[in-house]
Order: structure tokens, then sequence, then C-alpha cells
């Protein structure tokens, strides 16, 4: 490639041509729409009970007083740190095997609880009750990073917030100096809180959902799940399988595990993933995680032993340890289908590397359904 | 009676607008995401929440704010995504059965701009796909116009040592 130019052409390649589903994207328009009208007439009522409740109790009160109690409890516990000691200090580089956030509160209704850990964060989120796919972007999201990792470390948006919110100084949480994260076109509004919850070490909560139906009560919400959140005693995190062989050897740079309180995408009920680096590799923050040395996933779809997501995996061309099988023409990634009843893949995003010489160092357990019975991944 | 007149002829615009535009804000979604399966999904989203919005989007610039959308979409939420940014989501991509010249040419380009940083790749895209100025990329994605110029240094600077795209010719801009 010699000039710009060049580069123009090479980014206009022939695309095979696309039909949109214009009257399914209109239709499920219409269905968020009318989700979303009565969600903000249940919320408005509720709202107006609980208002109407409270100014009775709290005569003269203004809105400036403590919004409602809201319900909500402990998160899935295979996806947090069971609560032992708090840490007082944050390391500079987490471990992606060890989990060490723990999270204490969440609000009721919280579904796809996911859990991610890589070497400069761990994470923790969930969807809202009332999220509908390609409705507005509504649920929990809980992020700790690692000691002396910057706050632009944090993603650009938060839930509940325009893509560049204003930061303003607001009450400690655990008696850490803290951030409001405000939209600064609605009075009041903190969906997003950061702290220091160790020294020279960020953590940021940000929440848009059921139980915000308000900017204070939104606000109430993430400062309640920000004061519940620590760092304690690292635990094992646990997979649906385990590594053996040259996989064993290599470097984990993330693991990731959601689990669904409803069917989730495609039906599964939980998906688990490692990212693998070459043994020795030191990742920097800047790496692309995704992008480096090979994944491993595994998914489960209750009710369908074949493990294949009709709609999307490809028809199966060979087999492996006598299941079916999909494997990339060019051999950098595999899917099996139905292996202990899962979805297991291999790839390696790079384009470089045999998936199936490294789907055989990847055991699944016999009986993963449950993931409250997984193993260490080594 | 006259509102939903009203909704029935906003809707036929909408339909003509992703009727006529779609296959092109597809190939941008895909240049952005890397993933054909996850720019399916992507702009799916993206084209729901814009019939959402259309009654205020139709009047202003629909085509900005699609292309906005799908360069920003990487919140907390698109971070994690639901599981959107699950990896074996690529994998089905590479069986198209007939269209093995698109393959080749679009693993090509894919693989190189795999080493831009999203905001790099997003910049690259933007400017030579889409061929917006520096300005308007700066307000497509929120960033100043001299981080706009900056960026795409950089990304050029890294796509000339692609080994996909690279010549003994140095890349140079000829505008």
């Amino acid at each position: 490639m010699k000039t710009t130019d060049d580069l123009r052409a090479a980014l206009s390649y022939a695309s095979p041509s696309s039909t949109p589903d214009t009257i399914g994207m209109i239709a499920k328009g219409r269905r968020i729409r009318a989700a979303r009208r009565a969600v903000a007439g249940f919320a408005a009522v509720t709202v107006a009970a609980a208002v109407g409740l409270f100014t009775a109790l709290q005569p003269g009160s203004g809105p400036d007083q403590p919004v409602p109690p809201v319900a909500g409890g402990a998160p899935n516990p295979v996806l947090v740190a069971a609560y032992s000691s708090m840490a007082t200090e944050a390391p500079v580089k987490f471990d992606p095997l060890r989990r060490t956030l723990n999270v204490g509160w969440i609000p009721a209704g919280l579904g796809a609880q996911y859990a991610e850990i890589t070497p400069w964060e761990q994470t923790f989120g969930g969807h809202d009750a009332a999220y509908v796919n390609g409705g507005p972007d509504i649920g929990l999201v809980v992020t700790v990073l690692a000691r002396k990792r910057p706050v632009t470390d944090f993603s650009d948006g938060a839930l509940g917030l325009p893509r560049f919110a204003v930061a303003k100084p607001t009450e400690p949480v655990n008696g850490a100096a803290a951030e409001c994260l405000t939209d600064p076109k609605v009075p009041g509004s903190c969906p997003a809180i950061r702290w220091q919850y160790a020294p020279d070490a960020w953590a940021r909560v940000s929440y848009a959902g059921s139980a915000g139906a308000t900017p204070a009560q939104a606000a109430a919400v993430a400062r309640r799940v920000a004061e519940s959140v620590t760092l304690t005693k690292d635990q094992t995190v646990r997979m649906p399988f385990t590594l053996s062989g040259k996989l064993a050897g290599m470097t984990v740079t993330r693991t990731s595990t959601q689990i669904y309180s409803t069917a989730g995408n495609h039906g599964e009920a939980w998906s688990a993933t490692v990212q693998l680096a070459p043994a020795g590799t030191v990742v920097k923050p800047t790496d692309d995680l995704l992008q480096v040395g090979l994944f491993v996933d595994v998914m489960l779809v209750p009710g369908d032993p074949s493990g294949r997501i009709k709609d999307r995996d490809g028809q199966p061309n060979t087999t492996v340890n006598g299941h079916p099988a999909w494997r990339a023409a060019d051999g950098t990634a595999v899917i099996v289908f139905g292996a202990s009843g899962t979805r297991s893949a291999v790839g390696y995003p790079d384009g470089h590397g045999d998936a199936t010489a490294a789907y055989a160092d990847v055991a699944l357990l016999a009986h993963p359904a449950d993931p409250s019975a997984w193993q260490p991944l080594k | 009676m006259l509102a939903r007149a009203g909704r029935r002829g906003a809707e036929e615009e909408f339909a003509e607008f992703v009727e006529a535009n779609h296959s092109r804000l597809l190939h941008l979604a895909d240049l952005l995401i890397g993933d054909r399966a996850r720019a399916e999904d992507l702009l799916q989203t993206v084209l729901i929440r814009t019939y959402l919005r259309w009654s205020k989007v139709r009047q202003d610039n629909p085509i900005g704010y699609v292309r906005a959308a799908l360069s920003n979409a990487r919140t907390d939420w698109w971070r994690r995504g639901g599981g959107r940014e699950r990896p074996t989501e690529k994998l089905p991509e590479s069986v198209v059965p007939d269209v093995a010249a698109w393959v080749v040419d679009r693993d090509a380009v894919q693989r190189s701009l795999a080493a831009l940083t999203a905001r790099e790749r997003a910049v690259v895209v933007l400017r030579y796909f889409e061929a917006l100025s520096e300005s308007e990329i700066a307000q497509t994605l929120g960033i100043a116009p001299g981080t706009v110029k900056s960026t795409s240094a950089r990304a050029l600077g890294k796509l000339r040592i692609s080994p996909e795209l690279s010549t003994p010719t140095p890349m140079g801009e000829q505008e």
C-alpha cells in the first residue's frame, strides 16, 4: 500500500449485498416503545404511591430527603468473591484466575449477571429486568481498577449518562473521597459514582434501571452498591472445563463468566470464556486482550444438547472427539457441538494457530450444568 | 387517527432510509467492529434505536446519527455487552459459501485494522471510508480535532508496517 488512496480502496472491499429486516425492526421498535410505556406507567404509579406514603410518614419531606428503600440482595455467589476480610491495598495487577471483588448488594431483578477479570480490572454487572435487547442500556456495572491505573481506564460511557459526564465531589464512599458522574442536563443526577477503594486504586459503579425511576433513586442505588464493594481475600475462578498440556502453560489474560437468570442470548444458561497468551507473555494495558493468543469459550443451552446455535453457527464439517464440529477453513477456529451438552469453541483471533490441536488440551467437565460445581482451570 | 397516520408515514420514511443505506452502514459497522455477525447485531440495535428516535433524528442527520452510534458503541455496556463481545461470535462468519474473493479482501483489511485501537480504527474508517473531515470526525467521536489528527497519524503509522498492507514505499497523504 503506497498511498491513502490505496487505503480507501482497501476499505471499500466488495461486500455481499444485505437485505435489512425493516419490518422486523419496526415491529421490535413498537414492542420496545410499548414496554417503555408500560414500565413508565408502572414506575409512575409506584413512585407516586411511594412518595405519597413517604410524605405521609415524613411530614415536611422535600426533594432532598432520602428515597424509599430498594429491594435487593447479594449477587450470584459464583460471580463474586465471598467476603472474608477487606484488603487495604490493591495490587498493580489482578490475576485473572483469582477473584477478589466482592459486591455485597445489588438491586433485585438483575439478570444476565457477569464477572470479568483482566490484569487491569475486575468487573461485575448485569441487565436490568426491564432490559430489552435493542432498547436502552439499563442495568448495573461495577468496575474496580488495579492500583495505579488512571480513571481514564473506565470506558467513556457509564450507564445512565451521556458519553462525557461531569464529575462532581460527593459524600465519601466508605470514608474515601468520591465523585458523582452527572448528566449536566439532569439536576441531581448521579447514576455513576467513582471513588478510591484503596490507595491509588479506583472503583466505579454505574446504574440505570427499574429501581432508579428518578435521579435521586438511581443515585441511591449506585451509592448503596458502591458502599458494598470491597476487595477481599482471593478465591479461585472456576470454569466448566480444565486445561492441560500446552494450554495449561499459557498465560491467562482474561476470564469471563455470564450466568443468566432466564434464557439469555440464543437461550443459553451460562457462558464462560478464558483468553490465553503464549507462555511468558507480559500484556500491557494498551493491548486488546481479545486479539492476543487464543480463547476458549464454552456455553450451555439447557434443553438443547446439540450445543449448536442454529441461526448462527456453520454446519458441522468435521468431528472432534466423536462430536460434530465446525472447523474454519484455515484451521484457526473450531466449535464442537454437544460435548458434555455444551457448545465449546477455541479460536485464534489473530488468525495464527491450530485450534483443533489446542482443543485437545481442553477437558470439559462431565456435568457442567451447575456453575457452583465448576472446577479450577488448572 | 391523525397520529396513527403520521406514525405510518414516519415508519415508511424510516423503512426507506434503512433500505437505501443498509448495505453501506453494514459495511461501516463491519469495518468498525471487525466481526460481520456482531456488526449485523450492532447495526440492528442501532437502527431500532434510530426508529425509536426517528421523529427527532429525521429532521437532523439520520446517517450522522447512525454513524455516531456505531462509532461510539463502546460504553460500559458494550464493553461486555451482555455477551455481545463474546469472541466465539467471530467464528461463523468465515463460512460464507460463495464469496471467496470478498472473504480474502475483507480478511486482509480486517487483520490490518486489528492492530489499531478502537479509537484509531474509528478515525481511520471515518476518514478514509466515510470521507469525513477532521472536524466532522471530532464531532462524531466527541474528541478534539487535534486528537483526530494525532490519532490518524498514529494509525497510519501502524498500517504502514502491517504485513497485510505494507509495501516498500511508505504510505503518504495524497490530498
